[in-house]
């Protein structure tokens, strides 16, 4: 059987930049259908409608952070089983051992090269329907 | 908006940013000092720092990301500590912000 393809990217950022470059390097050089939410409360709110396949989150945004957003989507059913992908400038082997210990699938390291994102993100997807 | 994603224009696009980044920092720094060095003023402030240190090198900045993830640093030591910053530590988040101006000047 083959792997699904991953097509739908929720990007939950709330640094307007970072949006900018991540959105771009997903949709043009990833080809990805990307929705980019400014805050976990956004995400939560539209995450239904765009019904993606993997959700790229920051952890620390103002309000409801990634690690919160993250308990909020394995608590609806409907989210529960899309993989997150944290991104995130704290890489420090405790803290990805804590963000996998919440249940992401993976953490990619800020700052991050534009023109490799999209790579990562798919080799991860990769990995997770190996 | 960026054009592209060519270093250039991405250099581009985050020196014009940069400015008004660099006052939004500032304007957290004097709320949190306002504030006693507490609360969410120094919450706001510290994740202001930490957001910079993660984007000033995707964009071609990688001084501003070491800056700002040394300011980021100090301040997280200041949350933990749960006192003022003393003499030191100002002089320290002062060369931080210093540096982070000549980088928006050049």
């Amino acid at each position: 059987m083959t792997a699904p393809v991953l097509r739908r990217i929720l990007f939950v950022e709330d640094d307007p930049d970072i949006q900018v470059v991540a959105g771009m390097a997903l949709e043009s050089l990833g080809g990805f259908a990307v929705l980019s939410c400014g805050s976990g409360n956004e995400a939560l709110s539209r995450v239904s409608e765009f019904s993606p396949d993997l959700v790229l989150l920051d952890v620390m945004m103002p309000g409801m952070d990634g690690p919160a957003t993250l308990q909020a989507l394995r608590r609806q059913p409907a989210t529960a089983g899309i993989p997150v992908v944290f991104m995130t400038a704290r890489v420090q082997a405790q803290e990805i051992a804590r963000y996998r210990e919440l249940g992401a699938a993976d953490v990619i390291a800020k700052p991050f090269d534009p023109m490799t994102l999209a790579d990562t993100v798919r080799s991860i997807w990769q990995s997770l329907h190996s | 908006m960026t054009a592209s994603l060519a270093p250039e224009e991405l250099r581009e696009y985050f020196a014009g940013r940069l400015p008004e980044r660099l006052a939004e920092i500032e304007d957290a720094c004097r709320a949190a000092r306002d504030a006693g060095w507490t609360g969410q003023p120094l919450r706001t402030f510290h994740r202001l720092a930490h957001s910079l240190a993660g984007s000033g090198a995707t964009f071609g900045f990688p001084e501003v990301s070491e800056t700002a993830r040394d300011l980021e640093h100090l301040l997280a030591g200041i949350m933990e500590d749960g006192s003022s910053p003393g003499e030191p530590e100002m002089r320290e988040i002062e060369g931080f912000l210093a540096g982070l101006r000549r980088s928006a000047a050049s």
